[in-house]
């Protein structure tokens, strides 16, 4: 009688279809939630400053406002001008209260300032009186 | 003689999947790699303008006056009138009018200063410790 030995060998088996389902999944999220972050925040200089804090209270609503170089303003990916701004924001305040709504300015650092003052005006002729600006950290 | 089939299969994939496996983790550590990431943003917040000029102001004190003018070249500060030479030198201005109170700042900028520095006098503002800080309407002086 001839023991015959076996060893027995485990492979283990491991889907790998689910884990290229994974991968793939996690490219087109990331992919979709970059597009989107896109549409807010346009690519701009912005001014350094050091005293600049993390945005708090990410609850409020908010109008990002992105003013480029030469003036041209983008709200949520739209061109807008200062009057179509004040429009916006107007009909956002029949939503809301001025308290809730936070206003972001974006705006290049070599933005002169009379392009981002007549926004700041549109802004105090509706009540709102706070505005936050965007800033980098201040590296000198 | 019993014939016995062995019915299993062993399954061979018919695409080669560990090819394409390298493939997309390739992809994925290539695009790691080559990704830049912005500086933080953070936020500076500020009064706005007000348009009807205010009153009386919470204290008694006459508001701290910051002027900015000049162009994308060159750039001068004064602080209550007195030119300051650089940021440095308004900041050591502020922390000055700082140690009497809290007393309020409008910021006031000529039409082609640039946004920076506007937005560095605001920075500096709090550098120094003035929490009331407002940039400065077209209807004040």
């Amino acid at each position: 009688m001839r023991l015959r030995k076996r060893i027995q060998l485990h492979s283990y088996q491991i889907g790998i279809a689910p884990l290229i389902d994974v991968v793939f999944l996690l490219i087109i999220f990331f992919m979709v939630v970059s597009q989107f972050t896109q549409m807010e925040i346009e690519a701009l200089d912005l001014p350094p400053a050091a005293q600049g804090e993390r945005p708090s209270d990410p609850l409020k609503k908010q109008i990002i406002l992105n003013v480029h170089q030469e003036g041209r303003i983008q709200i949520d990916g739209q061109d807008h001008s200062v009057d179509s701004f004040e429009h916006l924001l107007q009909s956002k305040l029949q939503q809301t209260t001025p308290e809730d709504l936070r206003i972001l300015i974006r705006a290049d650092r070599q933005t002169p300032w009379r392009l981002v003052r007549p926004l700041m005006e549109a802004c105090a002729r509706n009540a709102i009186h706070q505005i936050h600006y965007a800033v980098t950290e201040d590296t000198d | 003689m019993r014939l016995t089939r062995h019915t299993y299969r062993t399954t061979r994939p018919g695409l080669n999947m560990g090819a394409m496996i390298d493939v997309v983790f390739l992809l994925l550590i290539f695009f790691m790699c080559t990704t830049s990431f912005r500086p933080l943003e953070e936020i500076l917040s500020a009064d706005l303008p007000r348009l009807s000029g205010e009153a009386a102001r919470r204290d008694d004190y006459s508001p701290i006056h910051i002027q900015l003018s000049g162009d994308a070249e060159k750039v001068y500060i004064t602080c209550d009138a007195k030119p300051c030479e650089t940021f440095a030198i308004l900041l050591a201005e502020l922390r000055m009018r700082r140690d009497i109170d809290d007393i309020p700042v409008i910021i006031a900028g000529e039409p082609e200063v640039p946004y920076e520095y506007m937005v560095k006098a605001r920075d500096k503002c709090k550098a120094a410790d003035l929490t009331q800080v407002a940039f400065s309407a077209q209807s004040e002086e």
